[in-house]
């Protein structure tokens, strides 16, 4: 994954209908996990709670990655209650060779999570989960200044004895 | 505490039914004319997503169980709305132009669009697979307020942050402007 500037992207945000999310939904991802969330539990938040999904091309026009956020309620023990941003999954095109394009997708969610919540439209934390296994996605989110918050993984007994971490980054400004 | 039992869903459809029945008739000030109508129709197009929006959460937080009942109920209530609704937006849109506007004409189309993006883009509602929406942080007392300490130090974005995306920035700006004195 590159350090340092995040690779320029173009991001376009899609709906369900379309042909992008059908592109992306027949992505043959290694990890079974990942098209199970994108084509069961994103089409759930984005029709009834507040997901959204982006799309990203790079500058020859060719489509590198998706993402998605939601303003949710999972982790309200720690936001006071209110709603926060949450980021439900995203990946990059496994077909082709990643160019860091995982920092600049995080990197534009988290910017859309800052407007969000500049605007007052949810709490100032966004939140997020990620198996321990995805070892270069907990390596991407740190890099990116997510932070884990729970004090150890926690065991998800459905997903085969997998454990779990929840990330998390303030995305208000410094005065 | 809202519950989407069978039972529970059909006093809401049959509420509804009811409105748009005295509503047609004339019944009531509500519906005394077209703008009143519109604007009826309108709410009750709203009131109709937010409670499926509700009722498919619910089920996807393991909060109330999937019955294929229920599903058919909503469905059916909402294709009869939709019939409904947009029949008076087309009544509407033949007078507009004529000899006048109808305030609430906006109104019932923007709920109009809303409700056919919920009918046509359908999802069956089951229960997440995502570990934090299925178990929370599952915590005892002494991990919770460990969480919370964590979450209190967190650091804010850099008082110099910009967004790198260019409609980010556009909206950054707007935003600022707007709290610059």
């Amino acid at each position: 994954m590159a350090h340092g500037s995040p690779v320029p992207l173009t991001a376009v945000l899609i709906g369900l209908d379309s042909a992008e999310f059908e592109a992306i939904s027949g992505w043959p991802f290694a990890d079974p996990f990942v098209k199970r969330l994108l084509q069961e539990d994103i089409p759930q938040r984005v029709q009834f709670g507040n997901c959204k999904i982006w799309t990203y091309r790079d500058e020859n026009c060719s489509l590198v990655g998706f993402g998605t956020l939601d303003v949710c309620s999972d982790c309200r023990d720690f936001s006071g209650g209110y709603p926060h941003p949450y980021i439900p999954l995203l990946a990059i095109n496994p077909t082709i060779k990643s160019r860091g394009y995982g920092t600049s997708i995080v990197r534009h969610l988290i910017d859309e999570a800052a407007l969000l919540a500049l605007r007052g439209l949810c709490h100032d934390v966004l939140f997020l989960d990620v198996y321990t296994t995805s070892e270069k996605a907990v390596r991407v989110y740190a890099e990116c200044g997510f932070a884990a918050i729970s004090p150890e993984p926690i065991l998800d007994p459905q997903e085969g004895g997998k454990t779990y971490i929840v990330m998390a980054k303030r995305i208000s400004i410094a005065s | 505490m809202l519950t989407f039992d069978l039972a529970d869903v059909r006093r809401f459809t049959a509420d509804l039914d009811a409105r748009m029945d005295r509503c047609d008739n004339g019944e009531g000030m509500e519906c005394a004319n077209l703008d009143g109508t519109l604007r009826h129709y309108a709410v009750v197009c709203c009131e109709f997503c937010e409670r499926v929006r509700q009722w498919g959460r619910a089920i996807f937080y393991g909060q109330a169980a999937f019955d294929p009942e229920v599903e058919n109920l909503w469905l059916d209530e909402g294709v009869e709305l939709y019939r409904r609704a947009s029949g008076l937006w087309e009544y509407r849109q033949e007078l507009e132009g004529e000899c006048f506007v109808v305030q609430n004409g906006a109104a019932l189309g923007s709920a109009l669009w809303r409700l056919e993006l919920l009918l046509t883009s359908w999802v069956t509602p089951k229960l997440t697979i995502a570990p934090l929406a299925r178990h929370g942080v599952a915590l005892t007392p002494a991990a919770t307020e460990e969480v919370q300490k964590r979450v209190d130090a967190l650091p804010p974005l850099p008082g110099n942050w910009q967004p790198t995306d260019p409609r980010q920035r556009t909206l950054f700006k707007k935003l600022q402007n707007r709290r610059s004195p």
